[in-house]
């Protein structure tokens, strides 16, 4: 019996898989050039250990402007310093924030009402800008969100080779296995499943994994930060990109025109989401997706996701935290069923395949 | 001899500046007509394709054969890319400055102003909306331009001629 439970943090894989310093400066600079001159200038002089651990630049009308790190938020002064104080922040003012949304919007809020609507657009590099103001309604939905008050850069990072250690854990038989990844929110759900398919997609010849043709439904173009449709973010070669796609529609999408051998997708957990994998599973293809849940306990605790896993559609449970830093893998649970996965999760120590 | 060639000149410089005077009606018409096309160029480009405005003002410079106004366009499209510093309305007013002053009216010109200060800023339906409102409002003033032409070409033409006779007659 193999003993598949694994302790490790992204953080700590990302800096050996990669440069940490190129990636720090290149992944800042992208985003930083969207910020109006002065803020330019001021987010220049941060010192590099925080860009490096920077995950959030946050821009608040009136308000200090706020830099979220892998461990923890601070304001930024008016020397470029991090300070934990808002009242010597620097203040965002009405013209910033009106310079920054005509440059991630190259001026045209129209083109990008799709967006809009959803409150966050992709931009090169695959970062992702969420923003808030007034929302227009119509027809009880929103039509379009104007006067922002509040902009969000969520700064992309791909850290390669996180997943290269659970990579034999996932495949078995010459297959890849069902697998769910499960955590609570910000803590690496998105970027180890980006992972995963990126490996799978290149394949490894040390493990004998041939590079598989992976679907991979990107909903708010996330996994692969999609910019004008095209991945921003490397997903390897024998990816299929659906963008924008709702789940449903874009799978089953998938399942028709591209025949791959894995689909991958985000957060499920909706109601009817169990009957989707359930036909993913009938075509013959794996499924790979994540799901908001702290533990195997709280994901039975929600309906949707209480019925995939009831089906067996989970041949492997990954679950995250952030217990020793963003991305800390906590176990990897394997089971077919549900009753079998709750007891495996019950019962401390190792988990059994 | 000298007298004839004296008043010859005097009279062909005289009627030439008198063209020129009744081509700036003419001129205006023109621009008026290009604005206004352009103006359909961006309707459909926005509208219809919701290409950003980088895109729409490069696919514009493509469409129109004054190359003056394109190599405007494609400038005016540069000072919108990702990570300009640029102000829209600022390189807007620059652009109108560059391509229009001494052609088009204070009024032609505010019309274009006040489109610059609503281009990109808000949905499709509205900026539609914005478009036609100021096609409406140049087509009134070209209608206004081409009346002004038709009747002030002929007289500007005319006063010219007379202007260079009159000196002419004044010399001898």
């Amino acid at each position: 019996m193999e003993r598949i439970s694994l302790k490790m943090t992204i953080n700590n894989q990302a800096g050996a898989a990669s440069g940490k310093t190129g990636l720090a400066k290149d992944k800042w600079e992208e985003v930083v050039r969207f910020f109006p001159p002065e803020l330019r200038q001021l987010l220049a002089k941060v010192p590099f250990n925080f860009r490096r651990k920077a995950v959030e630049i946050r821009l608040r009308l009136n308000q200090a402007l706020e830099l979220n790190c892998d461990d923890g938020a601070s304001y930024i002064s008016r020397d470029g310093l991090p300070v934990e104080e808002a009242a010597e922040a620097v203040v965002i003012t009405h013209d910033e924030i009106k310079k920054t949304i005509q440059s991630i919007t190259s001026g045209s809020l129209y083109a990008l009402e799709e967006e809009l609507i959803h409150g966050y657009l992709t931009l090169p590099g695959g970062h992702r800008v969420g923003f808030t103001g007034h929302a227009l309604q119509e027809s009880g939905r929103i039509r379009l969100i104007k006067n922002i008050s509040s902009i969000n850069f969520r700064i992309a990072k791909a850290l390669k080779g996180i997943a290269r250690p659970i990579l034999p854990l996932l495949w078995k038989d010459g297959r890849f296995l069902k697998t769910l990844i499960i955590s609570a929110p910000a803590a690496g759900k998105t970027t180890l499943l980006r992972e995963i398919v990126r490996e799978f997609s290149y394949g490894n010849s040390d493990l004998g994994i041939p590079g598989l043709h992976v679907g991979l439904v990107d909903e708010r173009s996330e996994i692969a930060g999609s910019y004008q449709g095209v991945p921003q973010l490397d997903i390897g070669p024998r990816t299929d990109v659906l963008d924008g796609a709702p789940k449903k529609e874009g799978i089953y999408l998938l399942l028709r025109a591209m025949n791959p051998q894995i689909i991958a997708t985000d957060e499920i957990g909706g109601e009817d989401d169990f009957q989707v994998i359930g036909d993913v599973i009938n075509a013959g293809v794996s499924i790979l997706a994540t799901a908001h849940a702290r533990s195997l306990a709280e994901a039975m605790l929600r309906p949707g996701l209480k019925r995939v896993l009831e089906t067996g559609s989970v041949e492997r449970l990954i679950a995250l935290s952030n217990r020793m830093g963003t991305g800390t893998i906590e176990s990897i649970k394997a089971g077919v069923s549900a009753a079998e996965l709750l007891v495996k999760a019950i019962r401390p120590g190792g988990y059994y395949d | 001899m000298i007298k004839t060639v004296g008043a010859v000149l005097i009279i062909g410089t005289s009627t030439l500046i008198g063209f020129f005077c009744a081509q700036k009606f003419g001129e205006r018409c023109q621009l008026l007509k290009l604005w206004l096309r352009i103006l359909a160029i961006f309707q459909t480009e926005i509208y219809c394709q919701a290409q950003v405005l980088p895109e729409v003002f490069r696919r514009t410079a493509l469409f129109i054969e004054d190359r003056y106004f394109a190599n405007a366009f494609t400038w005016l499209a540069s000072s919108l890319e990702f990570g300009s510093d640029q102000d829209f309305s600022e390189a807007w007013r620059r652009f109108l400055i560059e391509t229009g002053v001494g052609v088009l009216t204070k009024n032609d010109l505010t019309v274009l102003n006040e489109l610059g200060d609503y281009l990109g800023c808000t949905d499709r339906r509205d900026q539609l909306e914005k478009i036609v409102n100021c096609q409406a409002k140049l087509e009134q003033n070209l209608k206004t331009a081409e009346n002004e032409r038709s009747k002030r070409v002929g007289v500007y033409r005319y006063l010219g001629f007379a202007m260079g006779a009159v000196l002419v007659l004044w010399l001898l």
